[in-house]
């Protein structure tokens, strides 16, 4: 910043003509109106609007950042569960075990101290032994789920669904 | 894909393209219009096992609560 009464100016006619920084006494400020729009020094109401501004949306900023944020969260929860050829994705949320598989997402009732599930130890035929971690036991127990009669329950035909799938695996192992 | 004919036939009451069929172990509902949309609720309208989506199934779930008195015997 340029000092009152002392300053450099570097204008056409030097850099034109050779002359290198001349020092000038008394120099006048530049008319911040002439200026180049970049290079104008903002104005009380140009930095006063911008303190309004960000004032004023932080919140929806706040909410962008948020959304951001969860958005994320849902897409690697997504490929997460996203099931490939020929195997199944078991999962737990909300009190309900997902079975994931193609395009199906069935879901079932779950134990209420259910708190994850942390191994399919057994695969046959609809038929699965996993390990499963309860609220009321610090070490994960063996569960028994058949899914032969929830399938039956829902309509679905278990020996086309359950054909093609090879193994199973939990969703956040 | 399940016999919708059949599952229309046997259901206790169609209520706007969802059939809803009381059993032993609960009330079944099958959407008719998208037969791979199916829901278990027991006898006292808590979800049992779905394959719907949360959406769906508060409006199954809505049409049961609104239509029970019709499915009781």
């Amino acid at each position: 910043m340029l000092s009152e009464g002392l300053g450099f100016t570097f204008g056409n006619s030097s850099r034109y003509y050779g002359y290198s920084v001349r020092l000038v006494r008394n120099a006048e400020q530049p008319d911040n109106n002439r200026l180049n729009p970049m290079e104008r020094r903002p104005s009380f109401f140009r930095v006063a609007f911008f303190w309004w501004f960000f004032e004023e949306k932080s919140y929806d900023l706040d909410c962008y950042l948020y959304f951001c944020t969860r958005i994320e969260e849902q897409m690697s929860e997504r490929n997460n569960i996203e099931t490939k050829e020929n195997e199944a994705v078991l999962s737990s949320s909300g009190g309900f075990t997902a079975f994931n598989f193609g395009n199906y997402h069935i879901r079932f009732k779950a134990p209420y101290s259910l708190e994850h599930y942390v191994d399919v130890v057994k695969w046959d035929d609809g038929y699965l032994v996993v390990l499963a971690k309860y609220s009321h036991n610090a070490e994960p127990e063996e569960e028994y789920i058949d899914l032969k009669p929830i399938l039956a329950g829902l309509y679905i035909d278990s020996a086309a669904f359950l054909k093609p799938i090879k193994s199973v695996r939990v969703a956040y192992a | 894909m399940p016999d919708i004919k059949t599952i229309a036939d046997k259901a206790d009451i169609i209520v706007n393209g969802y059939a809803f069929t009381r059993k032993e172990d609960g009330i079944h509902v099958l959407n008719l219009n998208s037969p791979d949309k199916a829901v278990v609720f027991s006898a006292d309208g808590e979800v049992l096992e779905t394959t719907m989506d949360d959406i769906e199934l508060s409006i199954a779930s809505s049409y049961l609560q609104q239509n029970l008195k019709y499915m009781e015997d």
